[in-house]
């Protein structure tokens, strides 16, 4: 029961420090942010674990982790509300070629996080290219530019 | 159109929620920034506010040990035994200390022990000339506050409390 117990509290916080530290801390994924995911899961594998390395601890820890993912990817289908709380809601960050500044700062989406995002997905040079820039509930940035037909497929 | 308007297109907006989401991630953070602070206090161990002293009157035994502790990190214990006639000192620790922790290490080594339904006992030489002072380094086992007792040859037993963390 004990590591059941633990896997659903480790789950949580994890969630939690996701949802906390905000979605631009994760599109923005450096080398050493990375590295700092690896810190964090060797960290969250010792709670997990402790001295017991048994192979049932291992598919308990396993089964609970998965078991808890899959209730909570129903419970995003069947109920808005909780998929609001469980991933978070798309904001528009710039509308026909104008950044919304407020919800840029409020977002800690830049106008270079934009151009860049612009930039690889599409080959677009300037804002005024971009009808759309949406920060998704992931992090990233989707754009939608004016013009699609000049637009380069992702 | 307000930034703090919802859009409906192309994606549909819920700003109102977005806005309580952003409120609460700022207060996450001081949350965070708080929980550092404290931590770094010494609030979940190894720091000035973990660091207990405890004596029974007339300082019969005296024990420095840490107020907050976690599960299965090594915590220690430094007993004082006031200096006496006799060769031998003897140290009672209650029987929850027994149970909740596992003993890794005692320095001196004690000359026997025995475990009651009581308590737990250990014995050990005394010192040429002054106070005995033994260490004891155990690991929690079960997490909660701990209620425990440590008593001498003589006076009245010395009662502390211990959290331990999970």
């Amino acid at each position: 029961m004990e590591t059941v117990l633990k896997a659903a509290v480790v789950y949580l916080i994890v969630w939690a420090a996701i949802r906390i530290s905000g979605r631009r801390t994760l599109a923005e994924m450096t080398a050493f942010d990375f590295v700092l995911f690896l810190l964090i899961g060797g960290a969250v594998h010792r709670a997990l674990t402790g001295q017991d390395y048994s192979l049932t601890n291992a598919f308990l820890i396993i089964t609970t982790l998965i078991g808890i993912d899959v209730v909570l990817s129903f419970f995003r289908r069947d109920w808005p509300g909780a998929a609001k709380i469980i991933k978070g809601v798309a904001t528009i960050v710039v509308e026909d070629g104008q950044p919304l500044p407020w919800r840029m700062r409020r977002s800690r989406v830049t106008i270079d996080d934009v151009l860049a995002a612009a930039r690889h997905n599409h080959g677009l040079e300037n804002l005024q290219q971009i009808k759309f820039a949406i920060l998704e509930a992931s992090g990233d940035i989707s754009i939608i530019p004016y013009d699609r037909r000049l637009a380069a497929p992702a | 159109m307000d930034e703090k308007e919802d859009r409906r297109y192309p994606v549909e907006e819920d700003m109102r929620f977005q806005r309580r989401m952003w409120t609460v991630e700022r207060a996450a953070w001081i949350g965070i920034g708080v929980l550092l602070c404290l931590a770094l206090t010494g609030l979940f161990g190894q720091g000035r506010w973990s660091r207990a002293t405890a004596s029974t009157p007339g300082s019969a035994i005296a024990l420095e040990y840490e107020r907050f502790q976690r599960i299965t990190r090594l915590a220690r214990f430094d007993i004082r035994i006031a200096a006496s006639e006799s060769q031998e000192a003897t140290l009672r620790l209650s029987r929850p200390f027994h149970q909740a922790y596992e003993v890794t290490s005692i320095q001196p080594w004690p000359l026997r022990s025995s475990a009651g339904s009581e308590n737990w006992e250990l014995v050990f030489a005394r010192p040429g000339s002054g106070d005995l002072v033994a260490t004891i380094w155990a690991q929690p086992r079960q997490f909660g506050i701990m209620n425990l007792e440590a008593s001498g040859d003589r006076g009245s037993p010395l009662s502390f409390r211990v959290l331990v963390y999970p």
